[in-house]
């Protein structure tokens, strides 16, 4: 250990061709000996097998550039998940040697070997141990399938031990290929030598460097790591800025990203199992109060905060209730307790209750960051009043139900019942902290053109607008019902207006307009708007009522 | 601790004198005057509510009262009190109102980005066929917005005792609470009396409706007298704005002694 950035000793794991064996242990009819292989992802070659390689198959090709150069490629579609589910067994059975495994991407893990390779005998038993250990939990996989030809014919397994995770990872590719594990001695010297004649390019896989930089670098002339790790580094850091520093790391494998070997955080998540299932919602609150009391006190003793938290609720029939809270601003203790009892008493007294009594209170903390106050936003930004709408958004769709809270939002239409579109809070996203959602609603757009809607009504608009249409009476001079002709004429002025049993004088009165909508289909509608002006013993009232199919109805008010 | 402290006679001392007074025979206090506690109001309404730039201590929309609009333009003017707060920033609940029209309410300047629209829960039913708990819903509403606008039916339909619960609790929590028609029999601090006089715009047949002439009378406890106040609500563009008395304008130009020149027409 030469300097105190030398990094860590470490052991990968590693098979470059992992997505093929996950698809022939999950598909084996794909699998033939010798029968090449290749793996799309984003319509281009991700992995393809040493046949497929042979004949002409390289990666980042095209799917038509690959099956031109090998017609009877079987494709594989790219499926993570797959990759990953069927890595597990080989991670667990690593596990049996080393706890503590740092799963970088299916097919690659990776370990810190201070402990193992003393425990085995060294860096070389170690290796030969890990293969073994590998090639048990690929056993595993599958009964029917030859798993040791299947390997092969995916390019194999390699492991590779050397100081850093950079050097390790281009060990056990090494190895991989060439079929028996790589330990590359340690110290600096050593590995730098180790990562020398690679190529740059090896770092947009192994580092996650931008492309664009390795190209940068291969134009300057810097082809393999060694030209880059031969460089002083205040050189790099004048041409490069910052990164050019961590490129003198990564290519004299002194790269600083630990290797997960940290212990798993402590499980802070807190339960309170319930003998007698309780259903009053005072109850649960009280027995929930020792609970965030201890979370609390926990975190004030550490100067830290929760800030995003889950609190889960069984009932004796196996309903469940659990939910998500977050605050930007961290939960005290009885903040934590407010939103058990804000979940709990929209479970219990909301629309879709537990028919039983609850039997278990898990309170886990997802999310904690040191207690430094809070700094509400200066200028715009979400505001201490946005936050505390979205929680009592949030509260009251859990008494109302999901439908119970609504917005407005701007649809445009001839109909003053339709301008703007109620849309329920909880339709804006889908989580349940539709409060949150409210908040991250882009604004408004009423700047939209009124001139789209021609025959729309001019402004004002009424201020209140029955949902339900009334139905009223329009009465000419001489008693008859007033109506409008096919050719939009009235039969007489419109003198009394009949409310509700009541008769008011016209006093003014404008129209029709007709209007006629959806001519084309069964919802045509062909109806003629007026406004009314009406005398009431207190003053005037102005309402918008419309004729249709001879019937008056009172849709708006003026009020 | 907080002391809240009443106005004192204007003119006696400076709000601020005052302030540094108190603060010094009460070590630790933060002071609080009833004017600081205050949402902000439209500036057409501002005169009826005796704000005006020489008044010594500002009376505004005092957080923690209740607000009755009535008359035949009580929806308009209800809507006219949301536009302040809501422009600055404050949250604003809509109670078991489905008719209100939304467009007029964006016409007249309520931000609809801080505006909810709650159903009816005396309306709503759960699957269980069970009325949601009323109170619950409308103290957690109260915590969470400033401006809470109620349904004249909402509230008669509430025991009493519990609208006064309600009241209560938005004093503590500083927002207001607004009903839109007469709370009789809850009593309220304020009471905001829209009367239309005209409107103007359509004829026999003819024209459209542009603008209503509103008188706007605000009385309440604690008031000396009535203010009054005559304002275009809605006007042409669907705002609120004020009436200017053509005929006082020439007037006061007259007792100034100034000529008002004569304008060639037609």
């Amino acid at each position: 250990m030469s300097s105190p950035q030398q990094p860590p000793r470490c052991a990968v794991l590693h098979s470059p061709a992992w997505p093929l064996i996950a698809a022939i242990v999950h598909n084996p009819q794909i699998y033939a000996p010798s029968q090449p292989l290749a793996v799309f992802d984003a319509q281009r070659v991700s992995c393809c097998s040493p046949a497929a390689w042979g004949e002409g198959v390289r990666l980042g090709q095209r799917r038509r550039q690959a099956q031109g150069a090998c017609p009877h490629v079987v494709i594989v579609p790219h499926d993570p998940e797959r990759d990953a589910r069927l890595f597990e067994p080989i991670v667990r059975s690593v596990g049996t040697l080393v706890p503590l495994i740092d799963v970088a991407t299916p097919g690659s893990l990776l370990l810190a070997t201070r402990g193992p390779s003393r425990y085995v005998g060294g860096d070389d038993a170690l290796a030969i141990r890990l293969i073994a250990l590998a090639t048990t939990g690929v056993n595993t996989l599958s009964e029917s399938l030859d798993i040791e030809a299947v390997l092969s014919a995916g390019g194999g397994m390699g492991v590779g031990i050397a100081d850093g995770r950079i050097a390790a990872t281009l060990a056990a590719r090494s190895a991989a290929h060439r079929g028996t594990p790589i330990v590359v001695p340690g110290g600096a010297s050593a590995t730098a030598e180790f990562l020398a004649p690679y190529a740059v390019k090896v770092l947009v896989s192994v580092a996650g460097c931008p492309p664009q930089l390795i190209d940068l670098l291969e134009r300057l002339g810097l082809r393999q790591l060694g030209d880059i790790a031969a460089l002083s580094p205040t050189h790099l850091v004048d041409r490069f800025g910052s990164i050019g520093l961590v490129l003198h790391r990564l290519a004299s494998g002194t790269d600083d990203t630990p290797p997960a070997t940290v212990p798993p955080p402590v499980d802070l998540s807190i339960t309170r199992v319930f003998d007698d299932p309780i259903l009053q919602l005072d109850m649960l609150v009280f027995a929930a109060k020792s609970l965030t009391d201890e979370l609390g006190t926990y975190f004030h003793e550490r100067g830290q905060i929760c800030t995003r938290m889950r609190i889960e609720a069984d009932s004796e029939h196996g309903e469940t209730s659990h939910r998500v809270w977050y605050r930007s601003q961290g939960m005290h203790s009885s903040m934590m307790l407010d939103r058990v009892r804000w979940q709990l008493d929209g479970w219990i007294n909301g629309a879709d209750p537990p028919s039983a009594g609850i039997t278990m209170l898990r309170i886990t903390p997802t999310e904690i960051r040191s207690d430094a106050g809070t700094q509400e936003g200066f200028w715009g930004g979400r505001s201490q009043a946005d936050e505390t709408a979205a929680r009592a958004i949030t509260r009251v769709i859990g008494f109302l139900g999901p439908r119970g809270v609504t917005v407005a939002s701007w649809n445009g239409g001839r109909d003053p019942r339709q301008v703007y579109d109620m849309i329920p809070v909880a339709d804006l996203g889908s989580t349940a902290a539709a409060g949150e959602q409210l908040l991250l609603r882009p604004q408004d757009d009423s700047s939209a053109d009124p001139n789209l809607w021609p025959g729309s009504l001019p402004a004002p608009a009424p201020a209140v607008v029955f949902h339900e249409a009334l139905s009223v009476a329009v009465i000419d001079q001489r008693g008859h019902s007033v109506s409008v002709s096919g050719r939009g004429l009235v039969s007489a002025p419109p003198a009394t207006l009949t409310l509700k049993g009541a008769n008011h004088e016209v006093v003014a009165w404008a129209g029709p307009w007709p209007i006629e909508e959806r001519w084309w289909d069964e919802r045509s509608r062909r109806v003629a708007r007026f406004q009314l002006v009406v005398q009431v013993p207190d003053g005037q009232r102005a309402y918008l009522v419309e004729v249709f199919a001879g019937n008056w109805w009172l849709t708006a008010e003026y009020a | 601790m907080t002391v809240g402290v009443a106005s004192s006679k204007p003119g006696s001392l400076s709000p601020q004198a005052l302030s540094a007074l108190l603060a010094s025979q009460i070590p630790g206090a933060h002071l609080v005057m009833a004017h600081e506690r205050l949402l902000p109001v439209h500036p057409v309404l501002a005169p009826l509510f005796g704000v005006s730039s020489d008044d010594p201590l500002p009376l505004g929309l005092v957080r923690g009262h209740t607000l009755a609009c009535t008359g035949s333009a009580a929806m308009s003017s209800a809507l006219a009190v949301l536009v302040a707060p809501t422009q600055s920033g404050s949250w604003a609940g809509v109670v078991g109102l489905p008719s209100v029209g939304v467009l007029a309410a964006a016409d007249l300047g309520v931000a609809l980005e801080r505006t909810i629209f709650v159903s009816d829960p005396m309306g709503a039913r759960n699957h269980r066929e069970q009325r949601p708990d009323v109170a619950a819903v409308l103290s957690a509403l109260v915590d969470g917005v400033d401006v809470l606008l109620l349904a004249q039916r909402l509230v008669t339909s509430l025991p009493l005792s519990l609208m006064r619960r309600v009241q209560t609790r938005v004093q503590t929590r500083g927002g207001i609470l607004v009903i839109v028609g007469d709370p009789a029999p809850l009593s309220v601090d304020i009471r905001l009396n829209a009367t239309t006089v005209e409107w103007q715009g359509v004829g026999t047949g003819h024209g459209h409706l542009q603008r209503r002439r509103v008188v706007l009378q605000l009385d309440g406890r604690r008031r000396a007298r009535a203010t009054e106040h005559e304002v275009w609500l809605p006007d042409a563009q669907g705002q609120l704005s004020a009436v200017v008395q053509q005929s006082e304008k020439f007037a006061v130009a007259e007792q100034a002694g100034v000529v008002v020149p004569l304008r060639r027409t037609g």
